[in-house]
């Protein structure tokens, strides 16, 4: 699974490096300097580089968590992310990591203290709830035989007061939440897509009903449930599809278990969609009907606004409108 | 695959195994056959950079995949190992080049240091030359960082040190790793071909063009439009009969756009 592993200077003495370096026994090691010699140069190829990512074990400095873009909450007052990881196992046509980071390589910070001692100063400057996303730059699940991400930072969760943690992922890696009681202030989220959709453009990616089964197995286990219908993709047959998809979802999730469901169009910053159709001028997505707003791309405010309606309609039938939340742009 | 290689000695195997001819090249020696071409650039690293800008200009193409192939000294592998570099550093340079390991391959890895003279103390570890910085240096500025490789085979070690390589030698070593060396080029010679614009949706364009006359504007417009009526699966012949019965070519972009529409969910 990782043949290379970059490893920077400033994170050789962490735990977290040497238990991975001792996983991959058989990976070839190559030292750097500082993890921006290899992540950052311009002129690669995140496409060639998708083919066989390697790992980078870099130590993050300065800001480790960061206030999340408007319309990202689910409900919350203070809402802050935080990337241990950058990039993704999966290969989503649709996702904005292709277009942002100049390579495909996963990043991984290994002082996972420190974002820990950053969230803890957040939490009690605030004295009130606070939310943190751990799957805004990556799938926080997907990678978790490598990075042990849930499995460290779950039980730091639970001994603090006020902070609610979002675990965003399509994955069914979920091992190390199985093991343990749920959080009682925890929200695995599941970003799901209909299967006809999540076929063509969400390679790699576990079929969306493996993702509704290890979604249902987490609720029956007390799991407070995320649904992240985002992006919604103008497509054939939109509402059947839709509708099938949140029959599928709610035929064995009991809806007192669904923490919140989010729904948010096809969205992205030009500048990223430019350079990833450049990458892959062949793919249908980025032949749509969008439109500019304000440097996002994304399709008309109409069709959005209908995309948008068809599907909270279509939810309502399943869940309370209180729960479910709009990503605007 | 392009090779820049220093010396004849190490030229004289890849000329062989990929059956290169001379070519009459000012200023360049440049051997060439199908997709492949070798440039003899010289010994160090200014030679090697204006060897691989000489051939790139040559060839007038981005993105072709590049490979710096010779001799070097290493202060870990045996004699006639071939390794593919993973770390390129250099004496009179700070910036590291790192070239990404996306390809399959059987050779071993090391990093490799370019430096200004023949190295006499080896570090564990480490294999030395003197071009390969210059060289990822130069192609850079040509192709795509995955495109661009470095191989060398090792010629010395501190068991039998730089002063005892004779040439003849060398190219034996060379010729006995082609094969393995081949399972690269063959994978980056497909890589770089995939990143090609498709040849035929290139000739359709000109073609469209040619029927009436396109500002610069209009052109880029058509460019993308006709990408993304290949990427809906629209009949190209359609979009010819199209071109062809509109007035001009604002009124051809203005159907072009109108046909793409029913095409624009996706399936």
């Amino acid at each position: 699974m990782i043949d290379t592993i970059y490893l920077e200077k400033g994170a050789e003495g962490f735990p977290k490096t040497k238990e991975i370096l001792s996983r991959f026994p058989k990976a070839s090691v190559i030292s750097c300097g500082h993890y921006k010699e290899v992540f950052n140069p311009s002129n690669q190829s995140f496409r060639l580089q998708k083919k066989n990512p390697a790992l980078i074990l870099a130590q993050q400095r300065g800001k480790l968590t960061h206030p999340i873009p408007q319309s990202y909450g689910v409900g919350g007052k203070h809402n802050f992310y935080f990337s241990h990881l950058l990039n993704c196992l999966y290969d989503c046509r649709y996702c904005f990591l292709q277009g942002m980071y100049p390579s495909a390589h996963y990043l991984l910070f290994v002082n996972f203290d420190d974002f820990k001692q950053e969230i803890v100063k957040t939490v009690h400057a605030l004295h009130e709830e606070s939310w943190f996303f751990s799957g805004y730059d990556c799938d926080s699940l997907a990678l978790e035989t490598v990075t042990g991400f849930a499995a460290d930072f779950l039980p730091f969760f639970r001994k603090l007061p006020n902070a609610w943690i979002e675990l965003r992922t399509k994955s069914v890696a979920i091992q190390s939440l199985q093991k343990v009681p749920p959080l009682e202030r925890a929200v695995v989220a599941f970003s799901l897509t209909p299967e006809e959709i999540s076929t063509q453009l969400e390679h790699g990616v576990p079929t969306v009903g493996s993702r509704i089964k290890a979604m249902t197995q987490l609720a029956k286990l007390g799991w407070k449930i995320g649904l992240r219908i985002d992006p919604l993709i103008d497509c054939e047959d939109f509402e059947k599809r839709y509708q099938r998809l949140f029959k599928q979802i709610f035929k064995d999730l009991s809806h007192d278990s669904v923490h919140s469901v989010s729904v948010g169009a096809f969205r992205m910053p030009t500048g990223f969609l430019k350079k990833i159709e450049k990458q892959y001028p062949q793919e249908p997505l980025f032949a749509g009907a969008f439109s500019v707003h304000r440097g996002q791309t994304s399709y008309s405010m109409e069709t959005e606004r209908n995309l948008k309606n068809h599907c909270t309609s279509l939810l309502s039938k399943h869940i309370d409108s209180t729960k479910v939340f709009s990503c605007n742009i | 695959m392009n090779f820049v290689v220093a010396f004849p000695a190490e030229a004289q195997p890849i000329i062989e195994f990929y059956q290169l001819e001379k070519r009459n090249v000012s200023n360049a020696l440049v051997f060439q056959k199908d997709q492949h071409a070798l440039t003899l650039s010289g010994m160090g690293r200014d030679k090697a950079a204006s060897a691989t800008h000489h051939l790139a200009e040559y060839l007038g193409k981005r993105d072709l995949g590049w490979i710096n192939l010779g001799i070097a000294g290493h202060g870990s592998l045996e004699l006639g190992d071939a390794f593919l570099a993973s770390k390129i550093t250099d004496d009179a340079n700070k910036e590291a080049y790192y070239p990404p390991q996306v390809y399959g391959h059987s050779l071993s890895i090391s990093t490799l240091h370019t430096s200004t003279h023949p190295v006499t103390q080896y570090e564990q570890g480490e294999g030395y030359d003197m071009e390969a910085h210059a060289f990822y240096q130069a192609a850079n500025t040509w192709s795509t960082r995955e495109l661009i490789q470095v191989i060398k085979i090792v010629s010395d070690n501190p068991a039998s040190p730089v002063e005892q390589v004779q040439p003849k030698k060398a190219s034996r070593m060379i010729a006995a790793q082609m094969g393995k060396i081949d399972e690269i080029v063959r994978q980056m010679d497909a890589t770089a071909k995939d990143l090609l614009p498709d040849p035929h949706l290139e000739n359709f364009r000109k073609d469209i063009l040619s029927l009436h006359s396109f500002s610069v504007t209009r052109t880029h417009q058509l460019k993308d439009l006709l990408r993304h009526a290949q990427a809906l699966g629209v009949e190209m012949q359609q979009i010819k009969e199209l071109v062809k019965n509109a007035a001009n070519a604002k009124d051809s972009i203005a159907q072009l756009k109108a046909l793409l529409v029913p095409h624009q969910k996706l399936k």
